[in-house]
């Protein structure tokens, strides 16, 4: 009698102790479900990146460098992982994203209605101005309206390609023509090289990188106008990942609050950039 | 898995205007192509110095470099040396050249392929020059010359598909336009690789039954069914 | 136009770290290739109908498609399908490996229909077992047979390599394009890797004619 008696104690007191330990670990279990929290699990941090967009993020000497990159390092060593950045075509880097190959975008993108709408954007890092780049000789092309029957070239897939097809459309609804040709390379920088061998007659890039083009092909480029509106340009998340969106939220705003942005961007881009902390993201964002 | 059918059918304009560039490129590439060959083997088979340097340089240097290294190089690096062309421009001239150096490989093997036998017994017989090219040299170089020039040619129209990096509007250019937009990499490139194998398939079909028509001198078997086996290696991807 | 060449100094290390790799996806490529040559032809031989089929029209497939698009394909296309993701490398060791076996394919097929059929058939008279047949008869003769044409299908496989650029893997081709993103500078960066291609395929080129004439003495 006794024996059955412990039997049912020892049963009930390992019952309960199970149900201990699994209540117990049920919030442990809920953390691990975040993106975040599974990052410092494993210590490993996959990041994809396009490493063609100077002085943002770009190639040197077979490394990935740039001020986002300084950005990046700082965050990775506050979490304490392993940096694990990939060099992608930007063609496939969203999408990318969304099909779970890695668990970040940190590469430049702009804000636009239609990306906010299907990713979590995190606040800006930077800003963008597209402009029109032409050669130094070129007399053809005073102003963007100048561009009509003219073969222009920009990035496949970047947000430079729906501003230049909406912009040779209203140059057509105005009565002129459109663009001559439109021609997307894969890169950023070989529509600058493409420019520069006259395969092209005027590019659409950012102020910055137009900048870069200047400085490193000195008399070669000239900046002709802008083109469309600022743009802001942020980091990508996953839209069920917003607690590793939010920690990198967190992470820019004490850089910007500590000046270290500031100091960043005199270095990298010889000025400093609007840094809004709120009120970038259009309606209908992530 | 789904498939998105719809995309394709929105899509589809762009796809047909990129197989004709494709079509329309490799016509012209080809041919032109061809006559290089022919001009640069007759170049290899004399057998003065200077001719047959030229030949071989050309030959070995196209043929020892890769195709994509050769368009990158005449879309980005001629202009540096004062020759600037249009992508397609380009495009059909990178084709032209790099289809030459092989094609007079091709040609050079047909033409040492038949025995010396045969032109000393027309020129015996009293038949002029260019009879004995074309009645006699000519047919008989056709057994060897189309199978190796089908395979070639599809090579050939394949490699169109490497000049849409510097952005000729061809198909796997325009695929690629439609995938940045829509993101929908396996409806595009899907529906690009049949429209290649397809295209590829008449193509040899249409050379099968050439050679079938034109080496009815050949054949042992009149009513044999057995497809005529010429173990040629194909000479690019 | 100013050239710079010995402003590319600096970056020629890339460069070799690239013929590394072109090598790195070559090799495996190719020999994974022959693998996949195999397992075709004896598709090719097989009793049950729909294997037959299936290795034909695979074969077909591949020779009638362009690499480049089979390339995307493996690296976009099928994680789409199939849920799995695969870093360039490896797809492009795939793509590779998978073209190259349709056309090593023609190449083992060819190299077995030149064996006289009285091999064959002299070996069943004498009583070897099929293993014997093959091992001792059929294989050293196909040795010789194949390998000037498989060192020839290396070639190719090292030609295709470029074509792996545009997934990013970085070998010669997508070197030069970073030195030519940095330093706005395509002509020394191509011609630079037009030189490695080079001598790199023209030794191979060289060691298969030689390979040629050493394998016409070897046979029957």
């Amino acid at each position: 009698m006794f024996s059955s008696i412990r039997n049912i104690s020892i049963l009930r007191a390992t019952t309960v102790a199970a149900v201990c330990a699994f209540a117990i670990s049920i919030p442990g279990v809920a953390s691990a479900d975040g993106l975040l929290a599974k990052i410092k699990k494993d210590g490993k941090f996959n990041v994809a990146t396009e490493a063609a967009y100077e002085p943002y993020e770009f190639m040197k000497d077979g490394k990935i460098v740039g001020y986002s990159k300084q950005i990046l390092n700082h965050v990775v060593a506050d979490l304490g992982v392993n940096l694990n950045q990939l060099d992608l075509p930007f063609q496939g880097i969203l999408p990318g994203l969304l099909a779970n190959k890695y668990d970040f975008v940190a590469t430049s993108v702009s804000i636009n209605a239609k990306r906010a709408k299907k990713y979590a954007y995190t606040r800006p890092v930077g800003t963008n101005q597209n402009v029109v780049l032409v050669r130094v000789k070129e007399d053809r092309i005073k102003s963007s309206d100048d561009l009509a029957g003219m073969v222009v070239a920009t990035q496949l897939a970047s947000s430079m390609e729906p501003v230049a097809k909406e912009h040779s459309a209203k140059l057509k609804a105005d009565g002129k023509k459109g663009y001559g040709d439109l021609k997307l390379f894969q890169a950023i920088p070989e529509t600058i090289v493409a420019l520069a061998s006259s395969q092209v007659d005027a590019v659409i890039v950012g102020s910055v990188q137009a900048a870069v083009a200047l400085k490193k092909r000195p008399g070669t480029f000239k900046i002709v106008s802008k083109l469309g509106n600022p743009r802001y340009l942020a980091w990508v998340a996953r839209p069920a990942d917003k607690d590793l969106r939010d920690y990198m939220n967190v992470q820019i705003g004490k850089l910007v609050a500590s000046g270290k942005i500031a100091e960043w961007q005199k270095e990298w881009f010889g000025f400093e950039m609007d840094m809004p902390s709120e009120g970038y993201l259009p309606e209908g964002a992530q | 898995m789904s498939f998105d059918f719809q995309l394709i059918y929105e899509s589809w304009p762009l796809f047909v205007k990129g197989i004709a560039v494709t079509i329309f490129i490799s016509l012209i590439s080809i041919s032109v192509s061809f006559f290089i060959g022919v001009a640069v083997a007759l170049m290899r088979l004399t057998e003065k110095r200077i001719p047959v340097l030229i030949a071989v340089s050309y030959i070995e240097l196209i043929r020892n470099t890769p195709f994509l290294i050769q368009v990158y190089i005449a879309f980005f690096v001629l202009p540096a040396v004062g020759i600037r062309m249009e992508a397609m421009t380009a495009g059909i001239v990178c084709l032209a050249v790099y289809g030459g150096a092989y094609f007079a490989e091709n040609i050079r093997g047909a033409i040492l392929a038949i025995p010396r036998g045969q032109e000393e017994a027309a020129k015996a017989l009293g038949l002029s020059y260019w009879k004995i090219q074309r009645k006699v040299i000519f047919p008989q170089m056709l057994g060897y010359l189309i199978p190796t020039t089908t395979n070639l040619t599809l090579s050939l129209i394949k490699d169109t598909a490497i000049l849409s990096v510097i952005t000729v509007p061809e198909l796997t250019y325009m695929a690629q336009v439609m995938i940045g937009e829509a993101f929908a990499p396996v409806e595009g490139f899907t529906v690009i690789a049949l429209m290649y194998w397809g295209l590829n398939s008449i193509v040899a079909a249409a050379a099968r039954k050439w050679e079938y028509h034109s080496c009815r001198h050949l054949r042992v078997n009149a009513d044999s069914s057995e497809k005529v086996v010429v173990a040629v290696l194909p000479e690019t991807r | 136009m100013d050239f710079d060449f010995a402003g590319i100094t600096p970056h020629l290390p890339a460069f070799v770290q690239g013929a590394f790799v072109t090598l790195g996806v070559s090799i495996p490529g190719a020999l994974l290739g022959i693998v996949v040559g195999l397992v075709l032809v004896a598709g090719q031989r097989a009793p049950i109908a729909p294997v037959r089929w299936a290795s034909s029209t695979y074969v077909s497939f591949i020779r009638g498609t362009p690499l480049l698009v089979q390339i995307f394909f493996v690296y976009y296309a099928l994680p789409g399908l199939f849920g799995f993701n695969i870093p360039a490398y490896f797809a492009g060791v795939l793509a590779l490996c998978l073209n190259s076996g349709a056309f090593v394919t023609e190449i083992l097929r060819a190299g077995l229909s030149s064996l006289p059929l009285g091999q064959w058939d002299a070996a069943k008279s004498v009583g070897l077992s099929r293993y014997k047949t093959w091992r001792f008869v059929i294989l050293p003769q196909l040795f010789y047979r194949i390998l000037p044409p498989l060192t020839n299908e290396f070639t190719m496989v090292v030609k295709a390599t470029p074509l792996l650029s545009v997934i990013t893997v970085v070998e010669i081709t997508r070197t030069a394009q970073h030195v030519m993103n940095e330093t706005f500078r395509p002509v020394e960066a191509f011609v630079v890797a037009a030189i490695f291609y080079f001598v790199m395929l023209f030794s191979l080129s060289r060691a298969t004619r030689k390979l040629e004439t050493w394998a016409e003495a070897y046979r029957a």
